[in-house]
Protein backbone atom coordinates (compact mmCIF):
# COMPACT_ATOMS: atom_id res chain seq x y z
CA UNK A 1 0.00 0.00 0.00
CA UNK A 2 1.20 3.33 -1.16
CA UNK A 3 0.72 6.71 -0.37
CA UNK A 4 -2.05 6.94 -3.33
CA UNK A 5 -3.54 3.90 -2.08
CA UNK A 6 -4.00 5.65 1.64
CA UNK A 7 -5.34 8.65 -0.10
CA UNK A 8 -8.02 6.65 -2.09
CA UNK A 9 -8.75 4.36 0.96
CA UNK A 10 -9.44 7.77 2.68
CA UNK A 11 -11.91 9.59 0.17
CA UNK A 12 -13.85 5.87 -0.76
CA UNK A 13 -14.85 4.77 2.65
CA UNK A 14 -16.97 7.61 3.45
CA UNK A 15 -17.04 10.18 0.51
CA UNK A 16 -17.36 7.35 -2.40
CA UNK A 17 -18.48 10.23 -4.95
CA UNK A 18 -22.20 8.91 -5.97
CA UNK A 19 -21.37 9.98 -9.30
CA UNK A 20 -21.56 8.84 -12.88
CA UNK A 21 -18.11 7.77 -12.97
CA UNK A 22 -17.07 8.03 -9.25
CA UNK A 23 -13.19 7.01 -10.02
CA UNK A 24 -12.86 9.49 -12.60
CA UNK A 25 -14.05 12.00 -9.67
CA UNK A 26 -11.43 10.44 -7.24
CA UNK A 27 -8.85 10.62 -9.43
CA UNK A 28 -9.48 14.43 -10.09
CA UNK A 29 -9.13 14.84 -6.33
CA UNK A 30 -5.38 13.20 -6.42
CA UNK A 31 -4.13 13.91 -10.21
CA UNK A 32 -4.52 10.46 -11.32
CA UNK A 33 -6.69 8.65 -13.91
CA UNK A 34 -10.13 7.05 -13.84
CA UNK A 35 -8.08 4.00 -14.87
CA UNK A 36 -5.21 4.36 -12.43
CA UNK A 37 -7.71 4.88 -9.47
CA UNK A 38 -9.89 1.68 -10.70
CA UNK A 39 -6.86 -0.52 -11.54
CA UNK A 40 -5.54 0.72 -7.47
CA UNK A 41 -8.77 -0.31 -6.00
CA UNK A 42 -9.18 -3.35 -7.82
CA UNK A 43 -5.95 -4.93 -6.66
CA UNK A 44 -6.76 -2.90 -2.99
CA UNK A 45 -9.93 -5.52 -3.48
CA UNK A 46 -7.65 -8.63 -4.53
CA UNK A 47 -5.72 -8.05 -1.50
CA UNK A 48 -8.85 -7.93 0.86
CA UNK A 49 -8.15 -4.75 2.14
CA UNK A 50 -11.12 -3.62 0.60
CA UNK A 51 -13.93 -5.89 1.93
CA UNK A 52 -16.84 -4.09 -0.30
CA UNK A 53 -17.78 -1.19 -1.19
CA UNK A 54 -21.85 -0.40 -0.73
CA UNK A 55 -24.31 1.61 1.12
CA UNK A 56 -24.31 1.38 5.23
CA UNK A 57 -27.63 1.55 6.07
CA UNK A 58 -29.10 3.24 9.67
CA UNK A 59 -31.17 0.84 10.70
CA UNK A 60 -32.68 3.31 13.06
CA UNK A 61 -33.15 5.75 10.43
CA UNK A 62 -34.92 2.63 7.99
CA UNK A 63 -37.01 2.50 11.13
CA UNK A 64 -35.87 -1.19 12.36
CA UNK A 65 -34.59 -2.41 15.60
CA UNK A 66 -30.82 -3.09 16.88
CA UNK A 67 -29.73 -5.11 19.77
CA UNK A 68 -27.12 -6.17 21.39
CA UNK A 69 -27.19 -9.65 22.77
CA UNK A 70 -24.99 -11.96 25.55
CA UNK A 71 -25.26 -15.55 26.57
CA UNK A 72 -23.40 -17.64 29.14
CA UNK A 73 -22.61 -20.76 26.77
CA UNK A 74 -20.89 -23.80 28.46
CA UNK A 75 -18.38 -25.09 26.64
CA UNK A 76 -19.61 -27.95 24.94
CA UNK A 77 -22.82 -26.24 23.87
CA UNK A 78 -21.32 -23.63 21.95
CA UNK A 79 -21.01 -25.25 18.39
CA UNK A 80 -24.81 -25.62 18.83
CA UNK A 81 -25.83 -22.66 20.28
CA UNK A 82 -23.87 -20.71 17.45
CA UNK A 83 -25.14 -22.53 14.91
CA UNK A 84 -28.87 -22.10 15.42
CA UNK A 85 -28.35 -17.72 16.50
CA UNK A 86 -26.13 -17.31 13.20
CA UNK A 87 -29.15 -19.22 11.08
CA UNK A 88 -31.09 -16.15 11.96
CA UNK A 89 -30.90 -13.52 8.97
CA UNK A 90 -30.81 -10.39 11.38
CA UNK A 91 -27.62 -12.07 13.29
CA UNK A 92 -24.84 -9.69 11.67
CA UNK A 93 -21.78 -9.98 14.02
CA UNK A 94 -20.77 -12.56 16.72
CA UNK A 95 -18.26 -13.10 18.64
CA UNK A 96 -16.57 -15.79 21.04
CA UNK A 97 -15.03 -13.43 24.25
CA UNK A 98 -13.29 -14.05 27.35
CA UNK A 99 -15.96 -13.82 29.97
CA UNK A 100 -18.40 -15.66 32.03
CA UNK A 101 -20.99 -13.85 29.27
CA UNK A 102 -18.54 -15.44 26.02
CA UNK A 103 -21.10 -15.30 23.52
CA UNK A 104 -21.89 -11.57 22.19
CA UNK A 105 -24.18 -11.11 18.84
CA UNK A 106 -25.92 -8.39 17.41
CA UNK A 107 -29.32 -8.73 15.93
CA UNK A 108 -31.26 -6.63 13.70
CA UNK A 109 -35.33 -6.87 13.05
CA UNK A 110 -38.22 -4.68 11.79
CA UNK A 111 -39.13 -4.23 15.07
CA UNK A 112 -38.64 -5.34 19.24
CA UNK A 113 -41.64 -7.77 19.10
CA UNK A 114 -39.58 -9.16 15.89
CA UNK A 115 -36.40 -9.05 18.26
CA UNK A 116 -38.08 -10.84 21.17
CA UNK A 117 -39.64 -13.61 18.97
CA UNK A 118 -36.22 -14.79 17.75
CA UNK A 119 -34.20 -14.91 20.88
CA UNK A 120 -37.23 -16.82 22.29
CA UNK A 121 -36.93 -19.19 19.40
CA UNK A 122 -33.47 -19.49 20.36
CA UNK A 123 -34.08 -19.72 23.93
CA UNK A 124 -36.82 -22.61 23.46
CA UNK A 125 -34.09 -24.68 20.90
CA UNK A 126 -31.31 -24.18 22.88
CA UNK A 127 -32.09 -23.90 26.49
CA UNK A 128 -29.95 -20.98 26.68
CA UNK A 129 -31.27 -17.92 28.15
CA UNK A 130 -30.24 -14.42 25.96
CA UNK A 131 -29.39 -11.23 27.55
CA UNK A 132 -31.45 -8.76 25.41
CA UNK A 133 -29.54 -5.23 25.46
CA UNK A 134 -31.34 -2.67 23.18
CA UNK A 135 -29.67 1.21 22.84
CA UNK A 136 -30.65 3.49 24.62
CA UNK A 137 -28.97 6.65 22.75
CA UNK A 138 -25.99 6.43 19.95
CA UNK A 139 -23.07 8.44 20.89
CA UNK A 140 -20.94 7.20 17.82
CA UNK A 141 -20.62 5.07 15.46
CA UNK A 142 -17.62 5.64 12.30
CA UNK A 143 -16.14 2.72 11.08
CA UNK A 144 -13.43 4.34 8.77
CA UNK A 145 -9.76 4.23 9.74
CA UNK A 146 -7.51 6.86 8.59
CA UNK A 147 -5.17 5.22 5.79
CA UNK A 148 -2.46 8.65 5.59
CA UNK A 149 -0.47 8.85 8.59
CA UNK A 150 -1.52 5.11 9.52
CA UNK B 1 -43.26 2.90 17.45
CA UNK B 2 -43.62 3.72 13.80
CA UNK B 3 -42.14 -0.07 11.78
CA UNK B 4 -39.94 -0.17 9.18
CA UNK B 5 -39.74 2.33 6.28
CA UNK B 6 -41.67 1.21 2.86
CA UNK B 7 -39.87 1.37 -0.61
CA UNK B 8 -41.27 0.51 -4.42
CA UNK B 9 -40.47 -2.52 -6.04
CA UNK B 10 -38.02 -0.95 -8.02
CA UNK B 11 -36.22 1.16 -5.13
CA UNK B 12 -35.92 -2.20 -3.41
CA UNK B 13 -34.22 -4.10 -5.75
CA UNK B 14 -31.23 -1.14 -6.22
CA UNK B 15 -31.09 -0.81 -2.71
CA UNK B 16 -30.79 -4.92 -2.65
CA UNK B 17 -27.79 -4.26 -5.21
CA UNK B 18 -26.66 -1.35 -3.21
CA UNK B 19 -26.33 -2.85 -0.10
CA UNK B 20 -23.75 -5.52 -1.59
CA UNK B 21 -20.96 -5.10 -3.28
CA UNK B 22 -21.24 -2.29 -6.35
CA UNK B 23 -20.12 -3.89 -9.80
CA UNK B 24 -16.61 -3.34 -10.53
CA UNK B 25 -17.16 -1.02 -13.48
CA UNK B 26 -16.39 2.34 -14.16
CA UNK B 27 -19.43 3.38 -14.11
CA UNK B 28 -20.92 1.15 -11.35
CA UNK B 29 -24.92 3.15 -10.83
CA UNK B 30 -25.00 2.75 -14.52
CA UNK B 31 -25.01 -0.98 -13.94
CA UNK B 32 -26.61 -1.33 -10.81
CA UNK B 33 -29.45 0.46 -12.63
CA UNK B 34 -29.47 -2.12 -15.37
CA UNK B 35 -29.66 -4.53 -13.34
CA UNK B 36 -32.61 -3.01 -11.31
CA UNK B 37 -34.25 -1.95 -14.51
CA UNK B 38 -34.11 1.76 -13.43
CA UNK B 39 -32.20 4.61 -14.87
CA UNK B 40 -29.21 5.74 -13.83
CA UNK B 41 -30.67 9.22 -12.79
CA UNK B 42 -33.40 6.90 -10.50
CA UNK B 43 -30.41 5.28 -8.63
CA UNK B 44 -28.22 8.50 -7.93
CA UNK B 45 -31.06 10.10 -7.09
CA UNK B 46 -32.08 7.29 -4.23
CA UNK B 47 -28.87 6.72 -2.88
CA UNK B 48 -28.25 10.16 -2.35
CA UNK B 49 -31.67 11.18 -1.07
CA UNK B 50 -30.86 8.53 1.30
CA UNK B 51 -27.42 9.49 2.21
CA UNK B 52 -29.11 12.90 2.74
CA UNK B 53 -31.43 11.70 5.16
CA UNK B 54 -29.14 9.59 7.12
CA UNK B 55 -30.64 6.10 5.79
CA UNK B 56 -28.02 5.46 4.31
CA UNK B 57 -25.16 5.89 7.00
CA UNK B 58 -22.51 5.27 5.03
CA UNK B 59 -21.69 4.98 1.65
CA UNK B 60 -18.30 3.69 0.42
CA UNK B 61 -15.44 0.99 1.30
CA UNK B 62 -15.47 -1.15 4.04
CA UNK B 63 -12.24 -2.40 4.81
CA UNK B 64 -11.13 -5.23 6.62
CA UNK B 65 -9.17 -3.90 9.91
CA UNK B 66 -6.44 -6.43 10.07
CA UNK B 67 -5.45 -5.93 7.03
CA UNK B 68 -5.34 -2.19 7.34
CA UNK B 69 -3.57 -2.20 9.99
CA UNK B 70 -5.83 -1.76 13.32
CA UNK B 71 -5.46 -5.65 14.55
CA UNK B 72 -6.53 -5.36 17.81
CA UNK B 73 -10.01 -4.31 19.20
CA UNK B 74 -11.85 -4.65 22.85
CA UNK B 75 -15.79 -3.86 23.16
CA UNK B 76 -15.53 -2.22 26.91
CA UNK B 77 -19.07 -1.81 28.93
CA UNK B 78 -18.62 0.59 31.55
CA UNK B 79 -21.56 1.38 34.19
CA UNK B 80 -21.99 4.98 34.67
CA UNK B 81 -24.66 6.60 36.79
CA UNK B 82 -27.53 7.93 35.12
CA UNK B 83 -26.88 11.60 35.16
CA UNK B 84 -23.09 11.61 33.91
CA UNK B 85 -24.14 9.25 30.73
CA UNK B 86 -24.22 12.41 27.97
CA UNK B 87 -20.96 13.61 29.65
CA UNK B 88 -19.27 10.00 29.69
CA UNK B 89 -21.27 9.44 25.78
CA UNK B 90 -19.72 12.72 24.75
CA UNK B 91 -16.51 11.91 26.32
CA UNK B 92 -16.26 9.00 24.70
CA UNK B 93 -16.95 9.75 21.28
CA UNK B 94 -14.63 12.32 20.97
CA UNK B 95 -12.05 9.95 21.08
CA UNK B 96 -10.55 8.38 17.96
CA UNK B 97 -9.63 5.31 19.31
CA UNK B 98 -13.22 4.55 19.52
CA UNK B 99 -15.31 3.69 16.68
CA UNK B 100 -18.51 2.89 18.22
CA UNK B 101 -20.60 3.93 21.38
CA UNK B 102 -23.39 3.57 22.83
CA UNK B 103 -25.97 3.76 26.17
CA UNK B 104 -27.71 0.12 26.27
CA UNK B 105 -29.93 -1.07 28.96
CA UNK B 106 -28.79 -2.72 31.64
CA UNK B 107 -30.55 -5.52 33.74
CA UNK B 108 -30.41 -7.86 36.43
CA UNK B 109 -28.02 -9.85 35.50
CA UNK B 110 -25.70 -7.02 33.58
CA UNK B 111 -25.33 -3.66 35.35
CA UNK B 112 -23.29 -2.48 32.14
CA UNK B 113 -24.75 0.28 30.56
CA UNK B 114 -22.24 2.11 28.20
CA UNK B 115 -20.58 0.41 25.36
CA UNK B 116 -17.40 1.28 23.35
CA UNK B 117 -15.71 0.04 20.77
CA UNK B 118 -11.90 0.61 21.09
CA UNK B 119 -9.36 -0.29 18.26
CA UNK B 120 -5.78 0.02 18.43
CA UNK B 121 -2.49 -1.51 16.21
CA UNK B 122 -1.50 -3.97 18.71
CA UNK B 123 -3.03 -5.59 21.83
CA UNK B 124 -0.44 -3.24 24.30
CA UNK B 125 -1.83 -0.71 22.39
CA UNK B 126 -5.25 -1.31 22.78
CA UNK B 127 -4.37 -2.14 26.59
CA UNK B 128 -2.88 1.34 26.95
CA UNK B 129 -6.07 3.22 25.62
CA UNK B 130 -8.58 1.05 27.88
CA UNK B 131 -6.36 2.15 30.47
CA UNK B 132 -6.20 5.87 29.69
CA UNK B 133 -10.10 6.24 29.06
CA UNK B 134 -10.23 4.83 32.72
CA UNK B 135 -8.25 6.94 34.39
CA UNK B 136 -9.32 9.95 32.39
CA UNK B 137 -12.64 9.27 32.63
CA UNK B 138 -12.45 8.17 36.59
CA UNK B 139 -15.28 5.46 35.65
CA UNK B 140 -14.11 2.42 37.87
CA UNK B 141 -16.52 -0.33 36.97
CA UNK B 142 -16.05 -1.70 33.94
CA UNK B 143 -15.40 -5.22 31.70
CA UNK B 144 -12.99 -5.94 29.25
CA UNK B 145 -14.51 -8.06 26.63
CA UNK B 146 -12.26 -9.08 24.13
CA UNK B 147 -12.76 -11.14 21.13
CA UNK B 148 -11.40 -14.64 20.77
CA UNK B 149 -13.34 -15.57 18.06
CA UNK B 150 -16.00 -14.52 15.12
CA UNK B 151 -18.31 -16.58 14.20
CA UNK B 152 -19.83 -14.16 12.11
CA UNK B 153 -19.33 -11.11 10.55
CA UNK B 154 -21.97 -9.49 7.68
CA UNK B 155 -23.34 -6.28 6.67
CA UNK B 156 -26.81 -6.78 7.29
CA UNK B 157 -29.50 -7.48 4.12
CA UNK B 158 -32.61 -5.31 4.62
CA UNK B 159 -33.56 -5.49 0.97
Amino acid sequence: MDAYDRKILDIIQSGFPIEERPYAAVGEQLGLTESEVLARVRALRAKGVIRRIGANFSSGSLGWQSTLCAARVPEAQIEAFVAEVNSHHGVTHNYLRDHSFNVWFTMIAPDMAAVRATLAEITRKTGISVLNLPAEELFKIKVDFAMEGA
Amino acid sequence: MSGAKQFTETQRRILALVQGDLPDVPEPFAEVARQAGASQEEVLELVRGMKQRGEIRRFGATLRHQKAGYGSNAMVAWYVDDEDMARMGAFMAARPEISHCYHRVNCMDWPYNLYTMVHAKTPEECAQTVAELARLSGLEEYDVLKSRKEFKKTSMRYF
